[in-house]
């Protein structure tokens, strides 16, 4: 039965910044589902460019092998296939994050294992399990970037209005810095818990939708 | 047995997972918004995790921990909890107690992120007890909110919403605010 559910979203491409296709409710509700668990670690631009940068490697590397085994790998156990491919990558990355970004780590650890679970990865590796390497890879690098700049933009607007400023130099490899931008006297503190990325994204879903709609209501779809 | 009213008020309200960790939000349409399909899903969702929760706890405890095999836990969470959900359904199967809610549901419930996000929490509490009841309060508040959002859906579908925030926007910022109103029971315990 699960199968049937991942047959079903084979055509529903998700997020991809590159390829231009028609706007849908179930592209956009899957799409909010599988970011939903992401928005959490938009607590700093810097947080959610690390682990935006994560997902798109892991994309990358599933669509790569999703691509390369599709005539190896029979119908019957793709599922299996698929479920264990994903999460030992993800075990994988997480053994990369604990090396060379320890501090990720301490604060997203069991993030990263979400992604294990996430239904981008799972519908990104279908995809490409119908499509030749360039293909999928074309389409993996474009959700991948299309889910970097949802999380940079939610966390732009959550430091920001939390903080006032922006700071740098805890996950990558850069100099520690902060920008100021002049209204820390003014931060609402209240936008750094976890419900302030669910009002931050709730607006500039609204204000997306705002735009591409152009006022046409829009029917959720269950998933 | 504070400490065990503190874990499941805490699940309830104040660390609910899906206001406070943003894990598994439920997403229903006008047609299959009703209070007793949420209600069952919900404590559904709560069985699984809590029987996974008490199968994954001294597998951790004993085997991975002691191992130090640490990257294998998502994928024995995952089988476990793919494992659990099979005999829920092979039960239910059984007893003729399947529902068409079950039926459509039960697939869902194997890869919700919430039974491996609560799994995984709960294999790191202290004692066995806790982590059992860590899993039943984290349980029993995704039912609370699933329920809310089924009870409030059709006040937000009210006319006066603007047509942009109408369905998931509003919902989403709902979530949110509700969010603000569970810290202010922050002290409590």
């Amino acid at each position: 039965m699960i199968n049937k559910y991942i047959e079903e979203s084979k055509e529903v491409s998700m997020l991809n910044v590159l390829v231009r296709k028609p706007f849908n409710e179930i592209k956009l509700t899957l799409a909010v589902i599988s970011l939903f668990p992401m928005l959490f670690v938009t607590k700093t631009i810097e947080a959610a460019i690390s682990y935006g940068i994560l997902v798109l490697i892991l994309l990358l590397v599933t669509s790569l092998i999703a691509s390369i085994f599709k005539k190896l790998i029979d119908k019957d156990i793709k599922l299996l296939f698929m479920i264990i491919t994903i999460l030992a990558l993800v075990s994988i990355i997480k053994i990369f994050v604990d090396a060379f970004i320890p501090n990720l780590t301490e604060d997203f650890a069991i993030y990263i294992y979400l992604l294990g679970v996430s239904p981008v990865l799972f519908i990104n590796y279908n995809q490409a399990s119908y499509k030749t390497v360039r293909k999928g890879l074309t389409e993996a690098l474009g959700t991948g970037l299309g889910i970097l700049i949802i999380l940079i933009l939610v966390a732009f607007f959550r430091e920001t209005l939390s903080t006032g400023s922006l700071t740098f130099g805890r996950y990558l490899p850069i100099a520690k810095n902060a920008i100021d931008l002049g209204f820390a006297k003014y931060a609402m503190t209240n936008m750094k818990e976890p419900y302030g990325a669910l009002i931050i994204f709730g607006l500039l879903l609204a204000s997306f939708l705002a735009i591409k709609q152009k006022g046409v209501e829009t029917k959720w779809w269950i998933y | 047995m504070m400490d065990i009213l503190a874990l499941v008020f805490g699940g309830l309200f104040l660390s609910n997972v899906l206001i406070m960790n943003l894990v598994g939000l439920p997403i229903y349409d006008e047609k299959q918004v009703s209070l007793k399909p949420a209600l069952k899903i919900g404590l559904l969702t709560t069985g699984v995790a809590t029987v996974s929760a008490a199968i994954i706890y001294p597998i951790n405890k004993y085997l991975i921990v002691a191992e130090s095999m640490d990257y294998l836990l998502p994928l024995y969470a995952v089988l476990i909890i793919a494992l659990v959900t099979l005999a829920l359904n092979h039960a239910t199967r059984s007893l003729n107690k399947e529902t068409s809610e079950t039926k459509v549901f039960m697939p869902m419930i194997s890869f919700n992120v919430i039974i491996f996000f609560i799994t995984f929490l709960s294999a790191s509490e202290t004692s066995f007890i806790t982590s059992i009841f860590y899993a039943i309060g984290a349980g029993l508040g995704y039912t609370l909110l699933t329920i809310m959002i089924v009870a409030m859906q059709p006040r937000l579908n009210l006319p006066g919403i603007p047509k942009a925030f109408k369905g998931l926007p509003i919902t989403i910022i709902t979530l949110g605010l509700i969010g603000l109103t569970f810290m202010g029971l922050a002290g409590l315990f």
